[in-house]
Parts: C-alpha cells; sequence; structure tokens
C-alpha cells in the first residue's frame, strides 16, 4: 500500500486546469432561460442558488437510457485525476432520493421511459437535468420511433443540453457547472 | 478477390451427404452451404459435434430471403443457408433448444421476425423487458429476489439483473438485456456504406474502431476490394489502441470494486492518456471518424516517432503498475476463484474474447481468422486456464503488452513504407453481401453486409457482448453476492453493442 501511494506521490498532479480562451468550451452549450422553458416545474429554477448555499456540494446522478457506452466513459471520467470534478463539489450518488443533478444519456428507449420518469420523480427538488451526447439532445441517429423517444426533452423537461458523440468531459463538466448556476451561459471559468 | 470468380468449393467431410448441403461462391475465409429449412437443424447439430462455435443466426435478404446461421469452424466462418422462399412463418427445428449459445439469437429472432423454431420454449419476452417483473424460480425460507438495475449505482450502462439469493450464496442469476435496443441495425437501411461506417462507429461506443473495422471489411468483401496495406496498417493501430483503452478500463473498475482507489487512480490516470493520444492522433477521444470503406480517411495527425515515444512511456508506467496491482493482496485475495467458468461451460455458449481465453479456449479472430494487417503481424493469442476473475485480468495485462507490441511493430512498418491510404468504391454499383469480422476488445465481433446498387441494404451485428452475457447467468457457482461487481466487472462487456 505504501508503494501504491509512494507512486502516487512520485506522479506529481495530472489534474487540468479550465480550459480557457481559444480553448473555452463549446460555444454551442445551451442552458435555457426561464421564459424559454415554461414546462419547468416549480423549484428547478433555484437549484444554482441553493448551490451556493450548500457550499457546492451537489449530487449527481445518471441514467442510461439508450446511449452508446461512450457517454458512460466520459461521465466516469469526469471522477478521474485528470478532471477530478470533486475538487468543484460534485460527488456521485447512488440513490435518486439524494441527487440534485440528474445526468442522461441515450435517446430513451421505450423500455428505459419508465425508469427515467420515475428516477426523475423520486429526486427531491430543487433538481436540474443534464442530457449528455446528441442522442439524448435531439434522437441523433435514433429519431423518434416505436423504439425510442427521441431525445430525453420528448419525455422530460431539459435544463442544459451538452450536445456531442460523445461530449468531452469538459464540456459534460461545463453543463454541470451552468445547471447549478454555478457558472452563467456565455460565461467562462476563471 | 471478387465473390463470384471462385471455384465452387467442395462440401466439407464433416457434413453427411444426405443432408443435400450444396456449397455456393463466397468471398475468402468465408464458406457458404446451402441446405433446405428442414435440414437446417441437423445440419446445425453436425456442425456442433465437428467442434464448430456458434456466432449467429438472423433473415437475410441478399440474393434471396434465407433464414442464416453462421458458425466459426477451422479458421473459416461457416455460413449456413436455408432460402425461405414465401414462407411465413418461417418454420426450422430450433438449435436454441439444445445449444445454449444460440438461444438469446434464436428469441431475439422470434419476437422481432416471428419465426417458428419447432421445439423450442422461450416464457420470459427477452426483447420487451419489464423492470418491474420479479420472475421467482428459487423457493426457500429467506430467499428473496432482487432486481438490480436498470437504474444502476455509479455510472453504468442500463441492464438488469435478477438475483435470488439467501443473503450470501447466489442460487439463481438472470441476465436481462435490451433495455437499450435503439434498432440500429435498421439505421444502416439506404445509406451510402460511407455514411453507414459512422452508424457502425456508434453500435458500442467504446469499441468503434472494431465495429467500424468489421464494417467496412464486410463491405469491402461484399464488393470484393481491398484496401491498400498502409490503410490495414491504420486501421490496425486503431484497433490495438481500443484494446488498451478497454483494458485499462476494465483493470481500473476492478481496482475501484476492491476499493483500492490509488490503484484505480494510476489506472484512470494510465487509460486517460490512451484517450489524448487517441484525441492526437484522430481528433476523436474514441478513435472515430478514421476507418471508411476502400481503406482510412487520413493519416495520423501525429508524428509516428511522438506517437512511439508515447507508447514507450505508457508501457514503462504501465509495468510498474500492473507489478504493484498483481502485488496487492486485498486486490488478488477477492479476484482469485471468484466466477470461475470451466472451460466445457464457456464451450458451451461459445464464449469469446478475454472471457473465453481466460478459460482456457483459444478463440482469437485476429488469429482464428486473420484480418486486414492481422495476416503480417504475428500474433500470440494470450490465454490463462484458470477461468476466474484473476485469470481475466491476466489475459487483459497479457493482451495489453500484446497489443503494444504490435503497435511498435505497425508503426515501424508504417515509417518504413509510404502508401495509397484508400481504394475507391466500385462506381457500378454492384450488390453482394459477405460477413466481415473483427477482434473486439470485447471479443469476436462478425457483422454481415447486405449491399444493393451500392447502398447499403442490410446488416446483421453478432456482438460479442450478446453471446458472452448469456454466460453470466452461470458465474456464480461457488460465489457470494459481495462478489458481484468483480464478476460483473472482469466480464468487461458493453450493453450498448448487445442489445443495438
Amino acid at each position: 500500500m505504501l508503494e501504491w501511494i509512494s507512486r502516487g506521490l512520485r506522479q506529481g498532479r495530472v489534474t487540468m486546469r479550465y480550459p480557457r480562451g481559444a480553448q473555452g468550451p463549446p460555444p454551442e452549450l445551451a442552458v435555457l432561460s426561464p421564459a424559454e422553458r415554461p414546462y419547468l416545474a416549480p423549484g428547478r429554477r433555484p437549484l444554482g442558488d441553493q448551490a451556493q448555499a450548500l457550499r457546492r456540494s451537489i449530487h449527481v446522478r445518471h441514467i442510461d437510457c439508450g446511449s452508446d457506452g461512450s457517454e458512460e466513459w466520459e461521465i466516469q471520467a469526469l471522477w478521474n485525476p485528470y478532471y477530478d470534478i470533486q475538487r468543484l463539489g460534485f460527488f456521485l450518488t447512488a440513490a435518486p432520493r439524494h441527487a440534485d443533478v440528474l445526468l442522461v444519456t441515450g435517446p430513451v428507449t421505450t423500455a428505459m421511459r419508465a425508469p427515467l420518469e420515475r428516477t426523475w420523480e423520486v429526486m427531491p427538488a430543487p433538481k436540474a437535468l443534464v442530457a449528455v451526447g446528441t442522442d439524448a439532445c435531439s434522437g441523433g441517429l435514433c429519431t423518434a420511433s416505436e423504439l425510442t423517444a427521441g431525445g430525453v426533452d420528448a419525455v422530460l423537461g431539459v435544463d442544459v443540453y451538452v450536445p456531442g458523440s460523445p461530449p468531452a468531459p469538459i464540456a459534460i463538466m461545463h453543463g454541470l457547472l451552468l445547471a447549478t448556476g454555478l457558472l452563467r451561459a456565455g460565461e467562462r471559468a476563471a | 478477390m471478387t465473390s463470384t470468380a471462385q471455384e465452387p468449393i467442395e462440401r466439407p467431410d464433416y457434413l453427411p451427404e444426405h443432408l443435400g448441403a450444396a456449397s455456393e461462391p463466397a468471398p475468402p475465409g468465408e464458406l457458404r452451404l446451402r441446405v433446405a429449412p428442414l435440414a437446417f437443424e441437423r445440419a446445425a447439430r453436425m456442425l456442433k459435434g465437428a467442434g464448430a462455435r456458434f456466432v449467429s443466426i438472423f433473415l437475410a435478404d441478399t440474393p434471396e430471403p434465407a433464414l442464416v446461421g453462421a458458425f466459426a469452424l477451422r479458421g473459416e466462418l461457416l455460413v449456413l443457408r436455408a432460402p425461405t422462399g414465401d414462407a411465413d412463418p418461417v418454420v426450422y427445428g430450433s438449435i436454441g433448444a439444445w445449444w445454449p449459445a444460440a438461444r438469446w439469437a434464436e428469441q431475439e429472432l422470434v419476437e422481432r421476425n416471428g419465426v417458428r423454431p419447432v421445439g423450442a420454449c422461450y416464457a420470459r419476452r427477452l426483447t420487451a423487458p419489464d423492470a418491474d417483473l420479479l420472475d421467482r424460480r428459487v423457493a426457500g425460507l429467506d430467499v428473496f429476489a432482487l432486481p438490480y438495475g436498470p437504474v444502476r449505482s455509479g455510472v453504468f450502462e442500463a441492464i438488469q439483473f435478477q438475483i435470488e439469493t439467501g443473503g450470501e450464496d447466489v442460487p439463481r442469476i438472470q441476465t436481462r438485456p435490451f433495455f437499450k435496443h435503439r434498432g440500429m441495425e435498421r439505421r444502416f437501411a439506404g445509406l451510402g456504406s460511407e455514411r453507414a461506417a459512422y452508424v457502425a462507429e456508434r453500435v458500442a461506443g467504446i469499441a468503434s474502431a472494431a465495429y467500424a473495422i468489421a464494417f467496412c471489411e464486410g463491405v469491402e468483401r461484399a464488393l470484393g476490394i481491398m484496401p491498400p496495406a498502409r490503410a490495414q496498417r491504420w486501421r490496425a493501430v486503431y484497433a490495438e489502441l481500443e484494446r488498451i483503452a478497454c483494458h485499462l478500463d476494465v483493470i481500473a473498475k476492478q481496482a475501484e470494486a476492491t476499493a483500492l482507489h490509488v490503484g484505480q487512480a494510476r489506472f484512470q490516470i494510465l487509460k486517460e492518456r490512451v484517450m489524448g493520444l487517441r484525441m492526437r492522433l484522430t481528433g476523436s477521444r474514441f478513435g472515430r471518424g478514421m476507418i471508411v470503406p476502400g481503406g482510412v480517411r487520413a493519416e495520423g495527425a501525429m508524428g509516428l516517432g511522438e506517437l512511439s515515444r508515447e507508447l514507450d512511456g505508457l508501457e514503462r508506467d504501465l509495468r510498474r503498475d500492473r507489478h504493484l496491482f498483481l502485488d496487492t493482496a486485498s486486490m488478488t485475495d477477492r479476484l482469485i476463484g471468484s466466477g470461475r467458468l470451466h472451460r466445457g461451460l464457456v464451450e458451451d455458449y461459445s464464449a469469446v474474447g478475454p472471457l473465453a481465453r481466460g478459460s482456457g479456449s483459444s478463440t482469437d479472430a485476429r488469429h482464428e481468422r486473420p484480418y486486414g494487417d492481422y495476416r503480417r503481424l504475428g500474433l500470440n493469442v494470450v490465454t490463462r486456464r484458470e477461468g476466474d476473475a484473476m485469470a481475466r485480468v491476466h489475459v487483459r495485462f497479457g493482451e495489453i503488452s500484446e497489443s503494444l507490441r504490435l503497435l511498435r511493430q505497425t508503426i515501424d512498418h508504417l515509417r518504413r513504407r509510404d502508401g495509397e491510404l484508400s481504394v475507391g468504391l466500385p462506381s457500378d454499383r454492384r450488390s453482394g453481401s459477405a460477413f466481415g469480422w473483427a477482434e473486439a476488445p470485447q471479443g469476436e465481433l462478425a457483422i454481415w453486409v447486405e449491399m444493393r446498387a451500392g447502398l447499403v441494404h442490410r446488416v446483421h451485428v453478432a456482438s460479442p457482448s450478446l453471446r458472452n452475457w448469456a454466460l453470466f447467468d452461470h458465474a456464480f457457482p461457488k460465489d457470494v453476492l459481495t462478489d458481484f461487481a468483480f464478476i460483473e466487472h472482469s466480464f468487461g462487456l458493453t450493453p450498448a453493442g448487445a442489445d443495438r
């Protein structure tokens, strides 16, 4: 075990800085204003305020609704030493009842529709939903059919869309920051 | 090279004459036999007796509607074709009834296409899973059934396991795939082959390169063209990088399951380095968009010298971490003896990939039916005999080393000789059908491609994940519920590939 730790110490820090300038977050990330999303349930807006109050202790839950598997890798990567999203106060939680943010991947297949709705329902307000990946944003390759809903917003209201097939971890991180109000649309992390 | 120019092959010795099997011309490496639908089951039995491995069963449309069974036998892919004519429903003797490997593939065919295999009895709907359905079979005091999934703790793909347990031992596990069925095979229909390659990359995202290679090989073999040597080398580079990334991911997850957090972080760092390498090489962290029918789109964007230096550094760090990993008793104690799969079981289920190679089987598509650059590269197939989770970790470590060796060899070839990157697709809008295959990190992947007038007509994906998941029901012979995570990760499969 000591050897493990000494290996880790010798490695030094690998965690990336948040990209800046020309390397900044992809511009197509969009967060909807309250006027644009009248369908949202009351209580969804203040998550950002709560994020401040919670001193950056946001619990994230993920649900796969038919992704191609690569989005899961990129979400998992957020907790690896390179991106280390825990330093920003994001934690993975196993229970939807503890979750503040729901990450959804995939175009929502028929079999996953009910589990998705139920997961969202039991999450306490205020809460936010982030669609991760092109499939989740618009259906992507999987347009609406009897097999898939063709995007998460056909089932539930989406707060932040993170497009990409799959989006890079840094883009998902940006989406999470937007969803929790730690960052506003168009704003860059210092 | 064209499929029509070939001499008909003689009937193989393992099929008796009275079955009336007639051989048909086929692309090299593929052996096509035509039988009557009524002789289909008996022919399959003969093949099993001769030691064949089941690959898939599906309905094909080119050159005529037919029931097709695919089997791997003696370095060839044997395609058993039973023309069905206008028969609706298609009736034949069930294969899944006596060959466990064929059960899921046949059941999928029954539920989606309405074929009628005589003698089969499939109770539970496989392709329309119900997350709330409990199907208990184990009786006893304190035995409870636990549906685990499709929403699971952690960031995992959707699949459900129904676990029946008295608390510790696990008398029965039922794996339920197809929560993620998106109808990917249908997305191919009517596309030009180049656009269809993008779809192929997104069937199972973590094995993009393998899916793209298998699909492109299928198109190329159906159209009778051969990609240039340099393109084949680049494809091997992408495929081996993908294998390293997938295996490192599995090993990091094994460390996570044993709460060995430093080890987990170490292997995640190594994996992230491979992802970054692919990003610099191709512009995509998953190496997408480079493999197209006829060859590759471009040279890698990174200098070959730099690439090989990066790989050297990776290998150096990996060697130390691997040594530490295999030396950590808290880790190995949990893996040794867990999830033991006997060779007989593995062969009965026609399992493929590191899972089969950990149980003493030496199946590897790169070795059995070499394709692309693997025809020139000598491959050492890594196998272990123990069949437990530890053996599968050893196989994965061995394969990473082997992949690095192959990469070095390939980079050497790429440096020494220049050449074309792709050949044009034939402009005569020809038709044809063929299997393309590749060894994905999860195991042997075969994709049936039908081309009509230059466009993709129908595609069938025989994914390694679907075949291997079926074995999960038997992976807990002496194990307890807390071993679940190790055993699941040691399989290293992707539900996206299985469900399509």
